[in-house]
Parts: C-alpha cells; sequence; structure tokens
C-alpha cells in the first residue's frame, strides 16, 4: 500500500514538475523563435532545386532535438488510447522545425549568403519512449552578387 | 566513467578534424547542379555512412530533460558531429573518384538499434567548371 502511494506521489511531482517547466520552457522558446524569425526576415528560402544562377554556393546544415516533457507524454498516453490527433505532441514536432529552419538562416547569415536553395527537411525519432524528435535541414545558400 | 571516456573519445575526435580541413576543395551542392559551375562530367553516386550512439552521460541529461521538456544540445551535437563524419567519408570517396564537385546530396537517418542511429549521406560525384562571367559587349547597344 506504501508503495503504491509513494508511486503516486512520484508520478503527481513528475506531472507538475513537467506542466509548469514545460509550458514555462515553450512559451520562452515561441517567443524567442518569434524575435528572431523577424530578425532573420530577409533571408529568402525556397526549394528549387532547378534553378540555375551564375552565383556561387555553398551547402549548409543545421539540426536541433527537442524532447517531450512529462506532462505532454501523459496527455499523449491517454490521447492514444482513444486515437485521434495528438496537439500536444504537434507543438513539439512544430517548434523543431522552426528552429532548424531559423538555425539554417544563422547559418546562411554567418556565411553571408542572403538565399538558400533546395532546402529540404527530415524529422527523425530518437528511441527511448519516443519523446525525442531531430529534425534536419539542409539546403544551399547562394552568394548573390549585389 | 562511461561520461569521462566519451568525453575524451570525443575530444579526441575533434583534434584529429582540425587536420584534415580538405573540405574546402569539395564542392557540395544539395541542388541538381553546382551554383556558379557548370556540369561537365558525370561520375558515380557517393555515399558515406556512420552508426553512433549515445553515452552515459549524455542519457542521464537527456533522461532529466525528458521530464522538463527543451532541447537537448547534448544531442544536437552528436547528430552534427556524426553528420559531418559522414559527409567527410563521402568526400574520401568523390576525391577517389577525381571528382571535385558532389551535387544531390541528400541525407537519411535510421534508428537501427535501441540507442543507436545511422546517418547516412548520399549523393552524385561529378566535375564541374566554373562559369565565367559574360562581360558586357562594349560595342553593342
Amino acid at each position: 500500500m506504501d508503495g503504491l502511494i509513494f508511486q503516486i506521489v512520484i508520478f503527481l511531482i513528475l506531472f507538475s514538475v513537467g506542466w509548469g517547466f514545460g509550458r514555462h520552457i515553450e512559451q520562452k522558446h515561441l517567443r524567442e523563435l518569434d524575435e528572431k524569425e523577424k530578425q532573420y526576415a530577409h533571408i529568402r528560402i525556397d526549394t528549387n532545386r532547378f534553378i540555375e544562377t551564375s552565383s556561387n554556393g555553398q551547402m549548409i546544415s543545421s539540426n536541433v532535438v527537442i524532447s517531450h516533457d512529462y506532462f505532454k507524454y501523459v496527455l499523449a498516453t491517454i490521447r492514444n488510447f482513444f486515437g485521434g490527433r495528438l496537439v500536444s505532441y504537434e507543438s513539439i514536432v512544430e517548434r523543431a522545425r522552426r528552429e532548424a529552419m531559423l538555425r539554417l538562416k544563422q547559418e546562411a547569415d554567418r556565411i553571408g549568403a542572403n538565399h538558400i536553395m533546395g532546402v529540404r527537411l527530415s524529422t527523425t525519432e530518437l528511441g527511448m519512449q519516443g519523446g525525442m524528435v531531430e529534425v534536419f535541414a539542409y539546403g544551399t545558400a547562394i552568394f548573390h552578387q549585389s | 566513467m562511461g561520461f569521462f571516456i566519451a568525453s575524451i573519445a570525443n575530444i579526441s575526435y575533434l583534434q584529429e578534424d582540425n587536420f584534415n580541413d580538405l573540405e574546402k576543395t569539395m564542392l557540395l551542392s544539395s541542388l541538381e547542379s553546382v551554383p556558379g559551375h557548370t556540369i561537365s562530367r558525370q561520375l558515380d553516386v557517393v555515399y558515406g555512412s556512420t552508426v553512433r550512439s549515445k553515452h552515459v552521460g549524455r542519457d542521464l541529461m537527456a533522461g532529466l530533460k525528458n521530464i522538463v521538456g527543451g532541447e537537448l544540445t547534448g544531442y544536437t551535437e552528436l547528430l552534427e558531429e556524426s553528420r559531418q563524419e559522414a559527409t567527410q567519408r563521402m568526400i574520401d570517396k568523390a576525391r577517389g573518384l577525381g571528382a571535385n564537385a558532389i551535387v544531390g546530396i541528400r541525407f537519411s537517418t535510421s534508428n537501427i538499434a535501441q540507442g543507436a542511429s545511422e546517418l547516412f549521406v548520399y549523393g552524385t560525384a561529378v566535375v564541374v567548371q566554373p562559369v565565367t562571367p559574360k562581360l558586357p559587349d562594349p560595342f553593342s547597344s
């Protein structure tokens, strides 16, 4: 009986810590993303592979690994039982994609390019309980003469 | 224990990486061509891969981070290093064929075992020549 109570207490602690910190980290991350996306908005980005240019280019890549929090894990487990959209995980994947694209733009900015062509995104799930998602973005940065 | 050994292994790997800074001579492109160059000869498909596992220190941190959420910087770095190594292997193969560029590069990742993932990169090795920019003709217009 004591063991069960102990387990429930641990669960509740993890659940509330996950809820509190998870929400805080997510909102902070979204604010940062909004801010930095505005900062790097001048870099053009497209998925076209066939354009011929006379400018030089260089391949760039970026990646990010984001994990879920315990609160989202519990929500997803419950949701898994009924089926349907896992809204809590959708936000993780979206954050990871935006972050990866942003880092790609930062990398392009660092090497002095203002256009990225042929961008590809790939998403991988990294083991454990399926809570870690990696987004890898790559493309070719073009140095336009101006 | 695992953390220390893995950190030492990492440091020696990074030092080794600084020495072969040959990547600059090989042009890489994820497009169908190299920007600013024309393809004069198609050679062959080249690829490089590496299988990496996580190490104990990072796994512990990841376990904690799984409760509060957020970015796992350790894994981000690990995967970036592994991709660089795979790319380096691909470049070595292309150099063996006598290519000076690789076009149409694609990356793929797969989980092959619990805690280990394979990073795979492939592309077409080609020989390219720079396009000489057309000078404006002074007699026309």
